[in-house]
């Protein structure tokens, strides 16, 4: 299963956007299998898109099991330091 | 490069002392900016925003910020061991609302490759 952010949101810039996403990765979660998450035409990721797109899925599923099911692919330096980040952060606050 | 942004809304200091209160209007904007913190003005926020600025301009060592507000004017440096360090100006006016100063050496930035790249865990 591949995801394209460009075909659900045009842009991953506010947290309406990551709340569009966000149920296409509940579901893909959900599977239990490997899936793909593409950001390809999409250049940068705001803070708050990554709140609202990727942290909620915090709640349901560890921070392992995320990092075992999703890759990121055809993304940037930028927009992955956002995820990676933010998912370490919440994850750590949440082991503490 | 400079970069500039303002709003007129009621300031940071009036936005933290509505959570923590008795904070002169520096502190204000001095906590404002620790990560984590946030006045839930949109629901979601998770207090990261101001944070994450200064450890991409400042922290990485490219730039400075200033924030005015109400009557602070607090610049944000970074500091001989890398730290990122606030130093609040002398302040005889009153910023209405926000304005955020960013100051970027371009000759320090990065050209970061065109190439995508995938998640590295």
């Amino acid at each position: 299963m591949v995801i394209q952010i460009r075909d659900l949101v045009p842009g991953a810039d506010t947290a309406q956007q990551g709340g569009i996403v966000l149920p296409q990765l509940q579901a893909a979660m959900a599977t239990g299998a490997p899936f793909v998450v593409s950001f390809d035409h999409i250049q940068t990721a705001t803070s708050s898109f990554v709140n609202a797109a990727f942290v909620p899925l915090l709640q349901i599923y560890s921070f392992s099991a995320v990092k075992q099911q999703m890759r990121v692919v055809k993304s940037t330096r930028q927009i992955n330091e956002m995820i990676r980040s933010r998912l370490q952060r919440v994850s750590m606050d949440a082991a503490a | 490069m400079d970069v500039s942004i303002a709003d007129f809304g009621l300031g940071i200091p009036a936005k933290v002392r509505e959570t923590v209160k008795d904070l002169s209007d520096p502190q204000a904007v001095i906590q404002a900016v620790q990560e984590g913190f946030t006045s839930k003005s949109t629901p979601g926020n998770a207090g990261l925003g101001l944070d994450s600025l200064l450890k991409t301009v400042v922290g990485s060592g490219i730039g400075e910020v200033t924030i005015y507000s109400l009557h602070a004017i607090v610049r944000f440096r970074s500091g001989t061991n890398g730290q990122i360090s606030p130093f609040p100006v002398e302040n005889v006016g009153f910023c209405p609302g926000t304005t955020i100063e960013i100051k970027l050496r371009t000759d320090l930035i990065e050209q970061l490759p065109d190439e995508r790249e995938e998640l590295e865990w």
